[in-house]
């Protein structure tokens, strides 16, 4: 019983138990395999890693954004809402050319990245104040944006179109007005 | 304190004929009135959050909601559940071996250092100068005295648990108890274990926080921070995981008089359990910075799935021990007449299948989902993850103590149940109001719905964001079966308030109890 | 009810039954297992990573991060 002192309790199974212990174990090897299996057939998190600090990292974004942002015919830039104070668009570089770089901040993520389908993008990700959250909607595609730490992610578009992008980490700013629930960003993604 | 005195002490439980240790039971009055009283602070942030995630009727406004949200989790992940596993653990250390409790006076200040901490925590928090939630990741900063406040908790639980370990020693060492530990005390050994772990590990986060929140180090690492929590914010998990399976074995027993079909599976898988299950913390990291994919699997993997074969053990033993019982009783007509005449009738079974249920098909289930790197990128932060664990936390944990508090009140506190015919109901409302809320969340999340999320119309934001209108539909699902929850919920408090406070005393004989194998002197 | 302690036999215990019901060793697996393979190893995981910064990207000129990257 669960309240008294058992004697000498380690005894054998019996057939039932045996059989439940079986099936147990070998489908918890099957899900431990499935696991570096599917590392090799499935999309995966990354773990190419930099560490680097906000202040560098704002100077790289800031230089990447002014070399690779789009621009219109009197050469101002083109942003998120055609007005001069938006998020700037940014014709992002596939791997073979260049790295891609994106903020995020309270409470925004930029550049907007303008990708090619079906061309593969290096995206480095790294926040300047808080940690936040990468959410590519409606992909719902999630990853973790950490001060500190340039996140690496490889990804190639498959279909083209508007996608956004929201924080899903709490991103509190004190004394302010809290913008974690209006923080977005978009990814366009063209032909 | 001479051993006549300690003698003199004990109770014995006219129901059971446990002996009880007469200050050790004011010990656990004390842990298990105040995890109430936080269960239904807790209780109320609950429903004004999930009113105010119902979009058609978000009722609270921005500030409030994610200070809420802060005072929620602390208040249920924190104070509720770890006040009810002290007075369990003092339960499961000296009134289950008939031995006593030793270091009363320790024990008080223990619970002083608790309920200072928890206090601190609430008045900062509600002040509104710690709007980090419960994970209080850096960057973020509250103020210093979030941080010291949860130190102080921990530390006093820490402590407790030591005691419970150094009264096992004593029982054994002054002959009060011989032999293996029965079953429920060696489920509850492994929680306090775990419970060690979790604790130092929450050192590791808070301690380096605190001093950063007063500008003694300048630094923190956000992704150490983040290990170094997990191994608290989800081994704690862990620890009402074992307690809560040595409650379904405790409450099979006292139900149907089942009993365990064998005890060496059984201790095996408590035994899995302490091996394997803290490693799996590492499944809130998966789309992190900093890790390779070999740590990440090992250890997402709870060991191979050690673990999981520990849950799936207990998943067939306790069934096993009430069929087998139920079968003894006469109860042999086909193949379900042990399940169908089971007395769902008594919350303490009813709570306890239903605990078993929605822990073991819905929470564990999405909690192993959830853990595997790819589908980890599809659910991080949304919704999905607070579905999962209500199912666990919720539907699992706190219903399996509800139901044995049902059992502790008359047996341990010594007061006849006040609204029994309700307490036949309680179970069954909250586990729907549960399986709702957690549901909508659970689809709401899959439809990208973000957690800790004021606003997820994004009305006010640059650019609209649209998601799927059934997503709304969901969320006003949780908010609907939030509701219910809560009605069960405070049908339980009520229950056990009144009956704490107002019910009538059961009287128990007061008989001198020497240790039975003490060493001949 | 009543529960009643049971006698211990004087049959030998098993050396399972006697490792499973030793509180201390129970105690050092439970802090070692997840003390080494989750909080110590993923400790050493993320500081190991200090070595690597982002700077080298800029190079001599400013040039080399719009170079094709590692």
């Amino acid at each position: 019983m669960p309240l008294s002192t058992p004697k000498n309790w380690w005894q054998p199974f019996n057939k039932e138990e045996r059989i439940w212990l079986y099936i147990s174990i070998a489908w918890g090897l099957i899900m431990f395999v499935m696991m570096p299996l599917g590392h090799f057939w499935n999309q995966n998190v990354s773990s190419e890693t930099y560490k680097t600090d906000p202040e560098e990292y704002r100077q790289i974004a800031d230089k990447f954004i002014a070399h690779y942002q789009r621009k219109d015919a009197k050469g101002e830039a083109i942003t998120h809402n055609g007005k001069p104070g938006g998020i700037p668009l940014v014709d992002a570089p596939s791997k073979e050319n260049g790295d891609v770089f994106l903020v995020a901040q309270a409470w925004q993520f930029r550049p907007v990245l303008v990708l090619k389908k079906n061309k593969t993008y290096r995206i480095h990700m790294s926040s300047l104040d808080y940690q936040h959250g990468f959410s590519l909607q409606p992909q719902n595609l999630n990853i973790q944006i950490l001060p500190y730490y340039d996140f690496v992610i490889t990804m190639s578009p498959n279909e083209t179109g508007k996608f956004f992008l929201i924080c899903n980490e709490y991103c509190m700013f004190a004394g302010e007005k809290f913008g974690h629930d209006t923080m977005v960003g978009q990814v366009i993604v063209e032909d | 304190m001479s051993i006549a005195d300690i003698t003199n002490q004990f109770r014995t439980c006219p129901t059971t004929g446990l002996k009880v240790h007469l200050p050790a039971q004011r010990l656990i009055w004390i842990n298990a009135v105040s995890a109430v009283v936080f269960l239904l602070i807790g209780g109320v942030m609950a429903l004004l959050i999930a009113l105010t995630r119902w979009p058609a009727v978000h009722l609270l406004p921005q500030d409030l909601f994610y200070r809420f949200i802060t005072a929620h989790g602390l208040n249920m992940l924190v104070f509720w559940i770890v006040f009810f596993e002290m007075a369990g653990i003092i339960f499961a250390a000296q009134t289950i071996l008939g031995a006593r409790y030793p270091g009363i006076k320790f024990g008080w200040f223990n619970y002083i250092l608790m309920i200072t901490g928890a206090i601190m925590v609430e008045v900062v928090v509600f002040m509104g100068k710690a709007d980090v939630m419960f994970t209080a990741y850096p960057p973020l900063k509250a103020n210093p005295a979030f941080y010291l406040g949860i130190i102080l908790f921990a530390v006093g639980a820490l402590f407790n648990c030591f005691q419970f370990i150094y009264a096992l020693i004593i029982a054994k060492r002054e002959g009060w108890h011989k032999g293996s530990l029965p079953l429920f005390t060696y489920g509850i050994l492994t929680a306090v274990i775990i419970a060690i772990f979790t604790l130092v590990s929450g050192a590791a986060a808070f301690i380096p926080a605190f001093l950063w929140s007063i500008g003694i180090i300048d630094h923190i690492d956000p992704e150490y921070y983040r290990i170094a929590f997990w191994g608290f914010g989800h081994s704690a998990q862990q620890i009402n995981l074992a307690a809560m399976v040595a409650i379904w074995y405790l409450l099979a027993h006292l139900t149907t008089g089942a009993k365990p079909v064998n005890e060496r599976m059984s201790r095996w898988a408590f035994v899995l359990y302490l091996l394997g299950i803290n490693l799996g913390s590492i499944h809130h990291n998966l789309v992190d910075p900093g890790l390779s994919a070999t740590y990440r699997i090992f250890n997402t993997s709870y060991l191979f799935y050690a673990a999981t074969i520990g849950s799936m053990i207990h998943a067939f033993s306790i069934p096993a021990a009430v069929e087998t019982a139920q079968r003894a009783k006469g109860y042999t007509r086909g193949l379900f007449q042990w399940l169908t005449n089971a007395p769902w009738g008594q919350p303490g079974f009813s709570g306890m299948a239903l605990s078993m249920v929605i822990f073991g098909f819905f929470g564990g289930v999405t909690g192993i989902i959830l853990s595997v790197e790819q589908l980890n990128m599809l659910s991080h932060n949304n919704l999905r993850v607070p579905g999962h664990f209500h199912m666990t936390v919720v539907g699992g944990t706190s219903l399996a103590f509800m139901a044995v508090t049902y059992y502790i009140l008359p047996l341990v506190l010594q007061r006849k149940l006040i609204g029994e015919k309700w307490a036949k109901y309680q179970p069954y409302i909250f586990a729907i109001g549960v399986m709702m809320f957690s549901t909508g969340m659970h689809f709401a999340g899959v439809m990208g719905a973000p957690r800790r999320h004021w606003d997820v119309t994004f009305q006010n934001a640059v650019i609209q964001v649209p998601f799927d209108p059934a997503m709304y539909t969901m969320l006003g699902l949780v908010g609907v079966g939030a509701v219910v929850a809560f009605t069960g919920l405070l049908i339980f408090i009520g229950i056990a308030v009144l009956t704490v406070f107002f019910g009538k005393k059961i009287p128990s004989q007061m008989e001198p109890h020497t240790p039975p194998h003490a060493p001949a002197a | 009810m009543g529960e009643k302690v049971e006698e211990a036999t004087t049959e030998k215990k098993t050396f399972g039954q006697k490792v499973f019901d030793n509180v201390f060793i129970l105690l050092a697996l439970g802090m070692a297992f997840p003390g080494v393979f989750y909080l110590g190893w993923g400790i050493i995981e993320i500081f190991v990573l200090n070595n690597t910064k982002l700077t080298d990207y800029l190079g001599a000129g400013n040039q080399k991060f719009l170079l094709p990257g590692r």
